[in-house]
């Protein structure tokens, strides 16, 4: 009788909690599974309407204050946004000071009884990368926006720095082909990517084309000088 | 004389002593316990996650509504103003001035942007149905008996989508937004950001089921 009540042994024990485990583990990796998918897809969301908003509010910058960022002659001002040998450049957060604080007269709405303040284009910039959905937003390693020619030749194409995402350069070497008269450039695209799920490289991309707004021959591609 | 001995295994069959049937019976409830407070606490945890859920995507489509009226009708400017009803208590509306309207050509069925339409925009926040209205100022009143849109349904913008998954078994979904345009010092702007925050609630406004949620969204033009 002594030896019938001896309990478990260790064998049955480990046996007891393996077949436990083999039960819950699943039971509980679903579970885990589960809301980290429901959490991915909340990211995903946030991403795409933070990328639309994004796209949208670019727009509201002034187009000549962009304009510079691509194809001003100030290399120096502009080298830290801009890739070597091909008309493209990345904002993050931190560039918007490259954009004028100080809000032209022009874009006062004169029309109106009252004076309206209009936005400067850094603060335009600001807001944009600080934008928020539903809680969330990104950061300065998640979110960049890629700026760049609405039509490209073929040698700019080929120029396309390897230090742009790959993700991204597919996107630009889409852009149709630009012939050698056209140098009017009164559109540009923009790109904007967001890495919503670090982890996984999960990411967003969005085109979007963004307009001088104006039907003038301002906005040319300053010719190459002979030297 | 026909032998009936059992055969001698049946013999020894004496089956399981209280012991082993106390220890058996304590062992499956300690097992069962252990599988039914995880199924409990699943259940409760979807359940949150499924109001969450209903209330995130409440507040994404606020928030994308408006973001895509204003894009869409290219907001031209914004203003704040106060309008303080009859009980003394005061309306924060957001007047909003669009730089078109999106007309439909009724023979070709092409549609263009009149620029001599430039309509004016109410965006409204009512306290006593916790609803959010958006609609052309001609049908917003400012009397302070009855401060608001005249047909209300018309122009109200959450809790339009009442039948997404999961549905909310019948409760009310609560609203208290704050809903305010960021001014440069000045209650007028030609660009603005508008901040919305939306706190959410299942429930009876005073005793929601869970507790209120707080969505914090932006939107730049």
């Amino acid at each position: 009788m002594k030896n019938k009540n001896g309990g478990f042994t260790l064998v049955e024990l480990f046996a007891v909690i393996l077949i436990a485990s083999t039960i819950l583990i699943p039971l509980l990796s679903g579970y885990i599974n589960n809301f980290t998918a429901n959490n991915r897809m909340h990211e995903r969301k946030a991403a795409s309407s933070i990328a639309i908003s994004s796209i949208e509010a670019f727009d509201k910058i002034n187009y000549s204050h962009l304009f510079d960022i691509l194809y001003s002659d100030d290399t120096d001002t502009y080298e830290a946004v801009r890739f070597d040998d091909a008309p493209i450049a990345k904002l993050q957060y931190g560039d918007c000071a490259l954009l004028p604080w100080d809000v032209d007269e022009d874009d006062d709405i004169e029309d109106d009884e009252d004076f309206l303040q209009t936005i400067s284009s850094e603060e335009i910039c600001e807001y944009i990368f600080n934008l928020t959905v539903a809680n969330r937003s990104f950061d300065e390693n998640e979110f960049e926006v890629y700026l760049y020619p609405f039509r490209m030749t073929e040698e700019e194409k080929n120029n396309i720095s390897d230090d742009i995402p790959e993700t991204v350069q597919s996107e630009i070497e889409l852009v149709p082909q630009r012939q050698e008269d056209d140098t009017m450039m009164a559109a540009m695209r923009i790109t904007t990517r967001i890495i919503y799920d670090s982890e996984r490289g999960n990411e967003y991309i969005l085109n979007g084309v963004i307009t001088s707004g104006y039907d003038s021959e301002e906005f040319f591609i300053p010719e190459e000088s002979d030297d | 004389m026909i032998n009936k001995k059992r055969p001698e295994t049946l013999s020894n069959i004496k089956g399981l002593t209280i012991v082993e049937l106390l220890i058996t019976i304590s062992v499956g409830s300690l097992v069962i316990m252990m599988l039914m407070s995880i199924l409990s606490s699943t259940l409760f945890t979807k359940n949150i996650v499924e109001h969450e859920n209903r209330l995130k995507t409440e507040a994404y489509y606020i928030s994308e509504y408006l973001q895509e009226t204003i894009f869409d009708l290219g907001v031209r400017s914004i203003e704040s103003e106060y309008i303080t009803d009859e009980d003394g208590y005061d309306h924060e509306v957001l007047i909003l001035r669009h730089e078109y309207e999106i007309i439909q050509s009724e023979r070709t069925g092409i549609i263009r942007r009149d620029y001599d339409d430039q309509r004016t925009y109410i965006l409204h926040h009512d306290h006593e149905t916790q609803n959010l209205y958006y609609g052309p100022s001609e049908s917003f009143s400012d009397n302070p008996e009855n401060v608001g849109f005249s047909n209300r349904s018309n122009f109200r913008i959450n809790d339009l989508q009442v039948n997404i998954e999961p549905n909310n078994n019948g409760r009310t979904l609560n609203y208290k937004p704050i809903i305010r345009g960021v001014f440069q010092g000045q209650e007028r702007a030609a660009g603005a950001i508008i901040e919305m925050d939306l706190q959410l609630s299942f429930g009876e406004q005073d005793s929601p089921v869970f507790q209120p949620q707080s969505f914090y969204s932006t939107i730049v033009f």
